[in-house]
């Protein structure tokens, strides 16, 4: 599925968020949207995935307005991971992928062998097989992270969307993670804090500054040192990776502390 | 680790059949129980005759007024006590859920006391036939209050949760015994001590059906909607991006329990911490699944409030225990112990 945001806006008790911003993810590519903390980057996700309301703009799914589309059967299409997953009651790992056959399923309807297989199978995407009949509380954060990311995978989405989903994860589990992600061959819109994560996966890219994008465009033409500079007020020398497509950058500690 | 989710699936059969069965021994004990005594084969010959017309054989083994006290007063009062128990501990299955909340309980929240106001100030105006309606429009304000309270300058917590409920409840429960003292003893008022306490007394078999039906009608609705209460249990944001439009069910469901409660309330008074105690121990259980847990919560809720009222019948000699007391001495130490121990916490980590 693909999603179009045209000027959207988002205010958060009168002050302006996100200020009309314009982007795209379409022919199943891995979209990043970077950005310094507090530069809107989950507010502008949030009001796509329908917690916030948007002030003004719209918000296209496949061509159609999103206030046409009602939350189950966006929810068939599109896949949330968000840094959200606080629990105050003990489910159990299974139970927890299982929400996510929830828009498939009808008010009576049990859940079929298939959903059980659907269930299995993104554990085992995300490297989590064995632990299924675990307590979710019982696990640890990069676990609980793991687990999130098979509840959206088990949803058979379209559109993949991700708020920062390496936090709590370790090198090896960040660079599973988003493979997995890039594996399913969707759309994919993902926050990310990694800027040489990013320009390793993705395919395009979204630079925020206050609530405005600020560049766009492949990896190796938005990562330069002067836009670098810019957004983050970071100094930094970029080379291409030796043994990926990806960039790597080394950057220098702010002067002012 | 635990296997836990074999463990609660395996488990889950032959805990329901086994509270089914505790059930049915329990009523059967407990109707043997009460101010008069009589035999249980008097009590069990007077069961089999009215409900299956089988009489014994020999000459009549019970007295007139035997037949009497079980069959009108003792009988309908423990069926009373079944639905009501349930109904009490769905609500608090539920309302937690709702809120997201483990401490969530028509009593602990005020529910309870907005149910009576309405139901005291609909007798004090005098509608009489008026005052299940009534309660239930005390209950939803009660409702209304306590989630405005609770949620107003941002997150609902537990602390800010428990105390909008105690500012809710000392609030309501002061104008229903304001009104009830205004109205004296006269005819029709009940005393205070049957509002803020809970009794079953008044049981009678031409008043328990409306209750009865209520709360089959209420759990039949409540154990279609375990999918959505289990995504309810997991966030807003993982509810309404898994497809729940999680503030019209939230409505729903609040709505629902407020009636069920202001039902409850009006036929028995008070009756607290059934809500918290029975899903509390059942999800030690059957887990937090709601598919399990509903009908598992159903049957102890049950299960418990028949107890609760045998007790109530028997501690005292020739006189009556409110069963609230009884409830509330089971349920406020385990409160506490809940605050304490499982870090459900004051505030800390919620």
């Amino acid at each position: 599925m693909d999603l179009t945001v045209k000027d959207l806006s988002v205010k958060y008790s009168e002050k302006e968020i996100v200020k009309k911003v314009s982007l795209e993810t379409s022919d199943n590519s891995f979209v990043a949207l970077l950005g310094p903390n507090g530069s809107g980057k989950s507010t502008l996700l949030r009001s796509i995935y329908r917690v916030l309301k948007p002030s003004g703009g719209i918000i296209l799914f496949d061509g159609k307005d999103s206030e046409d589309i009602s939350n189950r059967k966006l929810a068939k299409e599109m896949a949330v991971v968000s840094q959200m997953n606080n629990l105050n009651f003990d489910f159990t790992v299974k139970e927890i992928v299982m929400m996510g056959r929830t828009p498939h399923l009808n008010i009576l309807q049990s859940e079929s062998s298939k959903d059980y297989e659907i269930v299995n199978s993104a554990l085992e995407d995300v490297g989590m097989e064995d632990y299924g009949n675990r307590s979710y509380t019982s696990l640890s954060g990069g676990e609980k992270q793991r687990i999130m990311l098979a509840r959206a995978i088990a949803q058979e989405p379209k559109l993949l969307i991700l708020d920062e989903p390496t936090n709590h994860l370790d090198v090896r589990f960040q660079l599973q993670t988003l493979s997995i992600v890039k594996k399913l061959g969707i759309n994919v819109l993902a926050a990310l804090h990694d800027l040489t994560l990013a320009s390793q996966f993705c395919d395009y890219l979204y630079i925020l500054k206050d609530g405005e994008i600020d560049s766009q465009g492949k990896p190796d033409q938005v990562l330069t040192k002067e836009v670098i500079k810019r957004v983050y007020d970071i100094e930094c020398e970029i080379v291409q990776a030796p043994n990926s497509k990806g960039l790597l950058i080394s950057y220098y500690p702010p002067q002012t502390v | 680790m635990t296997d836990k989710s074999k463990v609660y699936t395996g488990r889950f059969r032959l805990v329901l059949v086994s509270l089914l069965i505790i059930l049915v021994l329990s009523i059967l004990f407990t109707l043997c129980l009460g101010a008069m005594k009589i035999s249980p084969s008097s009590t069990y010959n007077i069961i089999l005759e009215k409900l299956f017309g089988i009489t014994p054989g020999t000459d009549s083994l019970f007295t007139d007024a035997e037949m009497n006290i079980i069959w009108k007063i003792r009988f309908p009062r423990v069926l009373l006590s079944v639905f009501i128990g349930a109904g009490l501990a769905l609500c608090g299955a539920i309302m937690q859920a709702t809120v997201q909340n483990p401490m969530a309980e028509p009593y602990i929240l005020g529910i309870s006391s907005g149910a009576s106001l309405g139901a005291t100030f609909s007798i004090f105006l005098g509608f009489g036939s008026g005052t299940a309606f009534g309660a239930f429009v005390g209950s939803i304000a009660a409702t209304l209050a306590v989630i405005s309270l609770a949620s107003y300058g941002g997150r609902m917590t537990s602390v800010k949760l428990v105390l909008s409920g105690m500012v809710v409840n000392a609030l309501f429960s002061a104008i229903s015994n304001f009104i009830i003292s205004l109205a004296g003893d006269s005819e029709g008022t009940m005393s205070i001590k049957f509002w803020t306490m809970g009794s079953l007394t008044r049981a009678k078999w031409d008043n328990i059906w409306f209750p009865i039906i209520i709360v089959i009608i209420c759990s039949v609705f409540f154990l279609t909607q375990y999918r959505i209460l289990n995504t309810m249990l997991a966030g807003d944001e993982a509810a309404i991006t898994l497809g729940i439009n999680l503030s019209f069910y939230r409505k729903i469901y609040m709505v629902v329990v407020s009636l069920l409660t202001g039902i409850l309330v009006s036929t028995c008074g008070i009756i607290g911490f059934v809500g918290l105690i029975i899903p509390h121990i059942v999800r030690s259980l059957v887990g937090a699944d709601h598919r399990r847990l509903i009908p598992t919560t159903i049957l102890a809720g049950s299960i418990f409030l028949v107890w609760a009222d045998a007790i109530a019948r028997i501690l005292i000699t020739n006189a009556e225990v409110p069963i609230g007391i009884i409830t509330a001495l089971a349920g406020a130490p385990l409160f506490v112990y809940i605050l304490i121990k499982t870090g459900y916490g004051f505030g800390t980590n919620n």
